[in-house]
Formats: structure tokens, sequence, C-alpha cells
């Protein structure tokens, strides 16, 4: 008797063993799993972070000043982290591609101005230019006012312009001179005759119809004409989309680097007699440049909303 | 005869059960512990593959179409491990040759730049897609239109 009792004894132990053998095993694995498992997650967040970091890098050249025999621009960091440019990649007219190093840090919302002191240029270079950062993004100079299918830096003793070979073209490379100030004043309404008074058309009586006036900046360094006729100020009401246009009926020159008062026609019919009707305003503008009338351009200028009362 | 049958006494009996129970024990938990083992090492080899692979990471920063029959690629290491680049593809077809003589694969260390001059016979206004392929898998790529 005291042998079987001896013989559960013992065996119960060992079976105990084995039991705690296998749990710790299989508890053993769970811990390594979960440890690949962790690691491998931390490999995905370096990943995601690297890629956050590189979409929130945003620098922008705001100014190359070319009369410099060295490469010599400006650099602001509207991102969110801090930048190395590490890349200068040139480009000349004739074909030819350099690659310079360079070592630059920017802070987020900061500017520096980059005196390149090794990419000298000779005279009358004429070359475009692009900048990389480590975390692999590239960024080229913003083009201001002046427009063309392709455009370089000149560095010619002294000033530095665009050349545009190719002229414009209707793609995207298109001249747009316009700019409309959104202010309280420059979208006018006249419900009594063609020559006023105005009134801020941002809010304009229901069931009436009015001539319009919008003052429009021509930026470009060029005097353009408006067409007349063809330029229109379209608004859609918000819950159709059939418009009411008024139109300019003559031509309307806009001197370069000013701004003039664009008039339109009344519209042909009156605006709906309902209170708090919205209506969104767009104007179709018609141009061509005082030195070449034949090539007429279209563009839309902006959005403009409008409430009745 | 009847009575030496039965003759394997009680405690023998015993003690053969018992090493039975433990040698089977032992090659259950030997055999169980291989298992598991061969499971988790190649777990630890799959995770580290795929740690390594998210680790790395590469750019194409530019093309050059420079001579008619040659591009230049300029290539970054943006990831925090080094890595292998084992083939450029340009337009479908795959190259391993650069800079007239070398051959890859190219070990690129982290935060290299490297220009990898390809011979490839392009025309201008085309369009290349164009690929450069590591050992694990991570490809820097893009299109280019030829000038």
């Amino acid at each position: 008797m005291k042998l079987v009792r001896r013989k559960r004894g013992v065996s119960g132990i060992i079976s105990g063993i084995f039991l705690v053998a296998v749990t710790v095993m299989i508890f053993g694995a769970m811990v390594s799993q979960y440890s690949l498992f962790e690691n491998y997650n931390s490999a995905v967040q370096r990943a995601e972070q690297r890629a956050w970091e590189r979409y929130n890098e945003r620098l922008v050249i705001v100014g190359v000043t070319a009369n410099s025999s060295y490469l010599n621009f400006t650099v602001t960091n509207c991102g969110s982290v801090t930048a190395h440019i590490v890349d200068v990649f040139l480009r000349f007219v004739n074909g030819t591609n350099k690659l310079y190093t360079i070592d630059v840090w920017i802070a987020p919302g900061s500017s520096k101005q980059i005196v390149a002191y090794n990419i000298r240029l000779g005279l009358n270079d004429k070359y475009d230019f692009q900048i990389a950062t480590e975390r692999g993004n590239l960024i080229s100079p913003t083009p201001v006012n002046q427009a063309g299918s392709q455009y370089y830096y000149y560095y010619n003793g002294g000033y530095y312009y665009y050349n545009n070979p190719g002229g414009t073209t209707p793609g995207g490379y298109q001249p747009m001179p316009f700019i409309f100030g959104f202010g309280y004043n420059d979208f006018q309404y006249s419900t009594a005759s063609a020559s006023g008074p105005w009134s801020p058309a941002w809010i304009m009586p229901k069931g009436s119809r009015p001539w319009f006036r919008v003052l429009l900046n021509n930026t470009y360094s060029k005097d353009i004409v408006l067409q007349g006729t063809h330029t229109r100020l379209v608004f859609y009401q918000d819950d159709q989309w059939q418009p009411r246009q008024a139109v300019t009926l003559v031509n309307t020159p806009i001197s370069a680097k000013s701004g003039v008062y664009v008039y339109f026609d009344r519209i042909p019919n009156q605006f709906p007699n309902t209170a708090n009707q919205h209506l969104y305003a767009m104007i179709e503008a018609f141009y061509y440049f005082t030195d070449n009338p034949s090539q007429v351009m279209g563009t839309t200028v902006t959005i403009l909303a409008v409430y009745l009362t | 005869m009847i009575n030496r049958k039965k003759a394997v006494s009680t405690v023998i009996a015993t003690i053969l059960m018992i090493n039975t129970a433990i040698a089977m024990g032992v090659i259950y938990v030997f055999w169980a512990n291989g298992l598991l083992g061969t499971y988790t090492s190649k777990a630890l080899v799959y995770f580290m593959l795929l740690e390594d692979r998210r680790d790395e990471e590469i750019t194409l920063e530019k093309v050059w179409f420079e001579s008619t029959n040659n591009i230049t690629l300029i290539v970054r290491n943006i990831g925090i491990k080094d890595l292998n680049i084992t083939t450029i593809y340009v337009n479908g077809t795959a190259i391993t040759q650069y800079n007239t003589t070398k051959t890859l694969p190219y070990k690129m260390y982290v935060g290299q730049r490297r220009a990898f001059s390809v011979t490839y016979t392009w025309a201008t206004g085309s369009i290349y897609p164009i690929i450069v392929a590591t050992s694990r898998g991570n490809q820097g790529k893009g299109e280019w239109v030829a000038p």
C-alpha cells in the first residue's frame, strides 16, 4: 500500500515537472514572439517617422541672386522639421550637368542666404538648379512673375533675368498676371447706373439687376488688355448651375504692375427675389499683351461669395 | 507457474513504469523544445528580414540624360541601414553594369550619395520609368522625360 501511494506521489511530481517545463517552453516562445513583433513594430514606426519627416520637410527657394560669381540663393524652411541641404544640381543651357555637395542646416520657420563658394559661375553662364536634402527631397527655385516653357538664371556680371526661349504656351506655363485683392471695396455693385454710386457687392439686394466693377491687379511686367464682351463676371446660384453673366462692354487696358476697376454690364436677368440666397461669382478673363495682340489667352481669376438680402 | 507469471513484483513494475514515464517525458520535452526552437528561430529570421527591409530606404534623386546612349542616376541611401544595389531597370531593361566597367551589386552606406552612369539609348521626348532595386527588395523609382 505504501508503494502504491509512493508511486502516485512520484509520478505526480514528475508530471508536474514536465507540465512546468512545457509551460515554460510555451511561455518562452510567446515572449520571444512578442519581442519579435515589438521589434518589427519599432521598425515600422521608424519608417513611418522618416516618411512623416520627409513629407513635412518643405523648403522654398525664395530668391536667387544671379549677379554673383557664386551660386547665391535664399531658402526658407516652411516645414515643421529642420532641413539639411546636402546637394546642389546645376544644369546649364548647353546641356552640362553638375553636382555639388553643400552642408547647410535650416531650422523650421527660418530663412538662410546661401552663398555656395564651391559653386563658381562663369560670365554669361545660363543655368538652372535644384537642391536636395538629406531626407531625399528635391527643391527647385520658385519662378516669380515671369514664366516660360523653360527658364534659366543668367550671370552676366551685374544682372539676372529669366531667359524665355520658348514663348508662352496654353499649358502650365501660361503667364497669369491677375490678382484679386479681396478688399472690401474691390468688388462693387450699383443698382442706379453703370457709373455708380458703388457699394461693396459681398452682400446685395434680392431681386436686383445691378452693374458691377472689380478691381484687378496686373502683376506682370507688361501691359495687358482685357477683352470686352468675352470677359465676364459669372454668378452661380448655389442650388442650380444656370449662371447669370455680366459682361464687360469695352476692352480694358491694365498697365504693368498696376490695378484698375474692370466694369461689367448689368446681368441679363435679375437676381432671385429670395433673401439669404447664396451665389458664387467667378471672373472669366480673356486678355492679351499689348506687344502681341494676336495671342489671346483666357483664365479664371477668382471665386467670390455673395449673398442676397 | 501461475504464481511465477505474476512474479514481477509491484516494486519492479513501479520502477519500470516510472522509468518509462520519465523517458517518454524527456523525449517529449526535447521534441517540443526542438519544434518550438525551430519555429522561433525561423520567426526570428523572418522578422529580422522584415525589420531590415523597413529600415532600408533609397531614393532616386535625379536623372540626367546625357549623351544619346548614356543616363546618369543620382541615388541616395536615406534609410538607417546600409544597402546593396543589385539592379537598375531603365524602361524595363535590367542593367547591372555602371560607370563603363563596374558591375553591380554596389554597397551604399547610410547617407551616402552615388552617381551611376549607365549605358542606354534614349530618345528625346520619350518617358522612361527607372527603378533602382536593392537586395532586400526595396526600390527607388520614378519616371523621367528625356530632354
